[in-house]
């Protein structure tokens, strides 16, 4: 179940909220997470019913390694935590990468491979890392003994399951044992952030679709998108991403309020960065956390000199890339990142407490900043959604001016009128794939000066971060965005709730080539 | 003395939302009131007022969404299949009088795969008193590497059934009552329904041309894009069966056999008219040899299918006819410039009039009246290799007589011919 559904919206979630609080209030605690546990399981078995036995499975086995290891002094019984880590990447790997390892066997060995249809069950990446994480901490001796009831939830709750964020256990279960009780402030900011992310999500991400789309998918049926196409497709699909996965956090967030559970900031104006080490600051931060604190560190991170630190930090990037989906072009994107944090790292270390540093702080010094780190960001969404290396390579191809340009009428008409020659820009290898209209020109720049210029959710709602996620004051112009809790704020966010009701299962009109 | 009232800490919160969820509450009911009144997709069965809602707007990019409900509210005896072509060339089959029982229903969705085909006619024969089933059969739907459209679902067929509650998907539903197409449709159902694109549903529905686009560009276009069709990528081949999908599309065209045998209903297979620069197209991207082994396959299905059901007490008819012949209505002369043609909307679309002679033909031929337009195959009237070798004869009559039109293929297919040369190749 998604939460930008109408049977999450309208059926699930206020069933699951009023059963919750009454069961709360009525029966205590303990009653109510046996029954957020329940609720949690629906949700997760309503598109595919049979998944929930690997959860299950899943959450059993790595209870009881958790236990197991529990019993030992902190660091000692390292084959428990081997066997307990290997089996979940088997799980992982089984469910996420068999079809992409059969298809590299295809295309070396020449031979025809049919692997079985697998079903990825839904969350699997997240709740495999959740539970990574804890029988990590429990080997370190840094777990509690938790109740099984506990453990289920922490891994489970239905609003971090399907898309994170991804939850430490300290996060969570002191969340659940409190006896917080229901709050009108809660569910009222709880409301207005799930608006803002169900917004994100189909109004913004939805929309910019449809001009990243048919670009990317033209790429990869060897189209070779010229200028205008490749540009406009990129800058569409970082938008569209940064929206669509920061839309679902924020509803995860919200809906976790509504629970009266407060759940880590995923996200904070990544494009807002200025270097790329600051992006994977703002970027999918509880990822970062992740790899950072059970990859990288366990790895020796920057403790055993220079050339083992950038090992570390290519491996933990690479597979980092890896995480995000069965195909090579995944391991590449992590890698790219690998490189340019490695090459950041270097100049930081160049620069420090030279002249430059202070320069490149300030003014357009930090404007250059920015521009670069974007340009970088931008480059590598290009890999991250191409659905092959080849496919990525004509869009480069295409942003760098090798395809020439190809222009629409309107726009030949316009160069006509100027007396501009369309061949000075070069013959273009394709037609236009896109119509850019001054409404689609407005849709992609428009995103994208949202995503680098506006305040983002929590500084809108004035919502503090459980985690350690950067807090930036809220822009002197965007003060009067600040939410409040008042009638005419209620009006706005049910205006804006109305409007994204009613794009949330847009039909997409079937566009059947010219008619 | 009594307390002074404390205003609770958290009432701005609690009026916030109150007033959130009234304001959304009116919202919501007004958007559904509005979108049922109107019903401009036809999936609710309300009953049409004059000047209200009796005019609905063309919503042909949502057939596939659309169709499976629409179909209940019928009653249809008698339904088209097929995918654009049927769409469009029995666009307006409601209301013609060829000897089809009535009521009749066009249920054809654009781009559609043997596929989709095989199961929204397995759900219309599950909810409909189906007497006849017209089949058009087209030569890329059964290629098993052409995929259904990402939004044919098989559970909206199961859903969308009278004998269900509540008879539709209910993302469908949501979409219907609160989406922003059911709006936008909704408005111009009822505000908008004097406007010159909704004169007439079937002049509406009607493929658009682009007013800016010559005739002659407007079929080189059609010509060229077919090629990926014919050999979709990534695997540009032409085959009936795909493992890697569990895809048998002769399996889905047997199945369709099968279903109308086993509840009597007649079956008309046809394969439908194209151009002669379509056949040209064909030859020149290297489709040809598949495009007769396709004929040869569903021709051979569709005997054997008789023959099984030949020594029942009553057997349905199963004809199944080829419309794909060279005549003066397939080699209309296509000008540089000009009005649209009498038969084509383009190379592969052949216009209602077209679509209402091949009807004819069909229901109301006998044995002694021969067809002037098209060949029954099954039951054999012909020869299968001597009717294809004249297929193949009046190819070669076309581009004596058509020469210009000929290299006009030609200059359309340019890249696609290298492609599907070099996929061939490989």
């Amino acid at each position: 179940m998604l939460f930008n559904s109408h049977i999450f919206i309208f059926f699930f979630l206020p069933v699951a909220f009023m059963s919750y609080w009454w069961i709360k209030t009525a029966g205590g605690s303990l009653p109510a997470r046996r029954w957020a546990l329940f609720i949690t399981f629906v949700f997760f078995a309503w598109w595919h019913p049979p998944d929930l036995l690997v959860l299950i499975g899943s959450l059993v086995a790595n209870y009881f390694v958790g236990r197991r290891l529990l019993n030992y002094p902190p660091r000692q019984a390292y084959g428990t935590l081997f066997i307990g880590v290997a089996a979940n990447l088997a799980v992982l790997g089984y469910f996420k990468y068999t079809r992409l390892v059969v298809a590299t066997a295809q295309w070396l060995s020449g031979g025809e491979f049919i692997p079985g249809d697998i079903i990825l069950p839904l969350g699997i990446s997240f709740f495999t890392f959740q539970q990574i994480a804890y029988i990590i901490d429990c080997y370190r001796g840094e777990a509690s003994r938790y109740a099984f009831l506990d453990y289920c939830l922490f891994v489970t709750f239905f609003p971090h399951l399907n898309a994170g964020p991804i939850i430490h256990h300290r996060e969570l279960m002191e969340e659940f044992t409190s006896g917080r009780r229901l709050s009108a402030s809660m569910v009222a900011m709880g409301l207005t952030i799930f608006v803002i992310g169900l917004a994100k999500k189909v109004l913004l991400a939805d929309t910019l679709a449809t001009f990243a789309s048919p670009v990317f998918r033209a790429a990869q049926h060897d189209v070779e998108p010229t200028l205008i196409d490749a540009w406009m497709g990129s800058l569409a699909y970082a938008s569209q991403l940064y929206f669509d996965f920061s839309g679902y956090s924020d509803m995860a967030i919200g809906v976790g309020l509504l629970f009266g559970v407060h759940l880590p900031i995923n996200f904070a104006s990544p494009y807002k960065s200025t270097s790329i080490t600051e992006f994977w600051r703002r970027w999918h931060i509880t990822l970062s956390r992740f790899l950072r604190n059970y990859l990288y560190i366990p790895l020796g991170g920057n403790r055993i000199g220079s050339i083992r630190t950038s090992a570390n930090l290519l491996v933990t990037m690479l597979l980092g890339g890896l995480w995000h989906g069965a195909n090579w072009t995944f391991l590449a994107w992590g890698g790219l990142h690998g490189l340019f944090l490695l090459v950041h790292h270097r100049f930081t270390d160049t620069v420090k407490g030279r002249q430059p540093e202070a320069w490149l702080k300030r003014g357009v010094g930090r404007i250059l900043c920015w521009l670069l780190t974007f340009a970088c960001v931008l480059f590598s969404w290009v890999l991250f959604r191409a659905d092959s290396f080849g496919a990525a390579l004509r869009i480069w191809k295409g942003m760098a001016g090798f395809n020439g340009v190809a222009f629409t009428p309107r726009y030949l008409a316009l160069l006509d009128q100027f007396r501009i020659d369309p061949a000075i820009f070069g013959h273009p290898a394709s037609p236009p794939i896109l119509n850019p209209t001054s409404s689609a020109l407005a849709w992609v720049f428009g995103s994208v000066a949202l995503a680098v210029f506006a305040p983002n959710s929590q500084q809108i709602v004035g919502f503090s971060p459980t985690n350690q996620a950067p807090q930036d004051p809220m822009p002197g112009w965007a003060r009067w965005l600040r939410w409040q809790p008042t009638l005419l704020w209620a009006l706005a966010f049910s205006l804006l709730g109305l409007i994204a009701l009613a794009h949330v299962t847009q039909l997409s009109e079937f566009l059947y080539f010219q008619f | 003395m009594p307390p002074a009232s404390v205003p609770s800490p958290d009432r701005a919160e609690r009026r916030f939302i109150g007033g959130f969820f009234i304001f959304l509450s009116l919202g919501l009911i007004a958007i559904a009131s509005l979108n049922i009144v109107a019903d401009p997709f036809r999936v609710f069965g309300t009953p049409r007022w004059m000047g209200v809602n009796d005019r609905t707007p063309d919503t042909i990019g949502f057939d596939r969404v659309a169709k499976p409900y629409q179909l209940l509210h019928q009653d249809a005896r008698s339904l088209v299949f097929g995918s654009s072509t049927a769409h469009n060339g029995f666009l307006a089959l409601e209301s013609w009088d060829m000897g089809l029982p009535k009521p009749a229903y066009n249920y054809a969705l654009l781009g559609a795969s043997a596929h989709e085909i095989r199961l929204s006619l397995e759900q219309a024969l599950r909810e409909s008193p189906v007497e006849v089933v017209v089949l058009v059969a087209d030569f890329f739907a059964y290629n098993a590497y052409y995929a259904d459209n990402e939004r044919f679902l098989a559970k909206r067929l199961d859903a969308a059934s009278r004998r269900r509650w509540p008879g539709y998907m209910l993302e469908d539903l949501g979409t219907f009552m609160l989406g922003i197409d059911g709006i936008k449709y909704s408005w111009r159902t009822l505000f908008d329904s004097h406007a010159a694109n909704l004169a007439s549903p079937s002049a509406s529905n009607a493929p658009k041309i682009a007013s800016n686009v010559p005739i002659r560009v407007h079929f080189q276009n059609c010509e060229r894009s077919y090629p990926s069709r014919w050999f979709p990528p990534p695997a540009r081949r032409y085959d009936f069966v795909d493992a890697s999908r569990h895809r048998d599309t002769l399996e889905d065209f047997k199945a369709m056999l099968r279903a109308c045998s086993e509840q009597g209903v007649q079956l008309y297979i046809i394969i439908p008219p194209i151009h002669a620069r379509f056949n040209e197209a064909l030859v020149a991207s290297g489709a040809w040899p598949n495009y007769e082994g396709w004929k040869r396959a569903i021709v051979s299905c569709a005997d054997a299918q008789l023959g099984r059901i030949a020594a029942e007490k009553h057997p349905p008819r199963l004809e199944l006819w080829d419309f794909s012949l060279f005549n003066q209505r397939t080699c209309e002369s296509v000008p540089v410039s000009g009005a649209p043609l009498r038969w084509w909307h383009d190379s592969a679309h052949f216009t209602p009039e077209f679509g209402q002679s091949i009807l004819a033909e069909v229901m109301q031929s006998t044995p002694r009246k021969r067809s002037q337009l098209g060949v029954r195959l099954v039951p054999t009237s012909v020869e299968l290799d001597t009717h294809l070798a004249e297929v193949r004869s009046g190819l070669e009559k076309f581009r004596a007589i058509a020469p210009d039109e000929v290299l006009d293929v030609h200059d359309a297919l340019g890249i696609a011919t290298v492609t599907a040369q070099r996929s061939a190749s490989r």
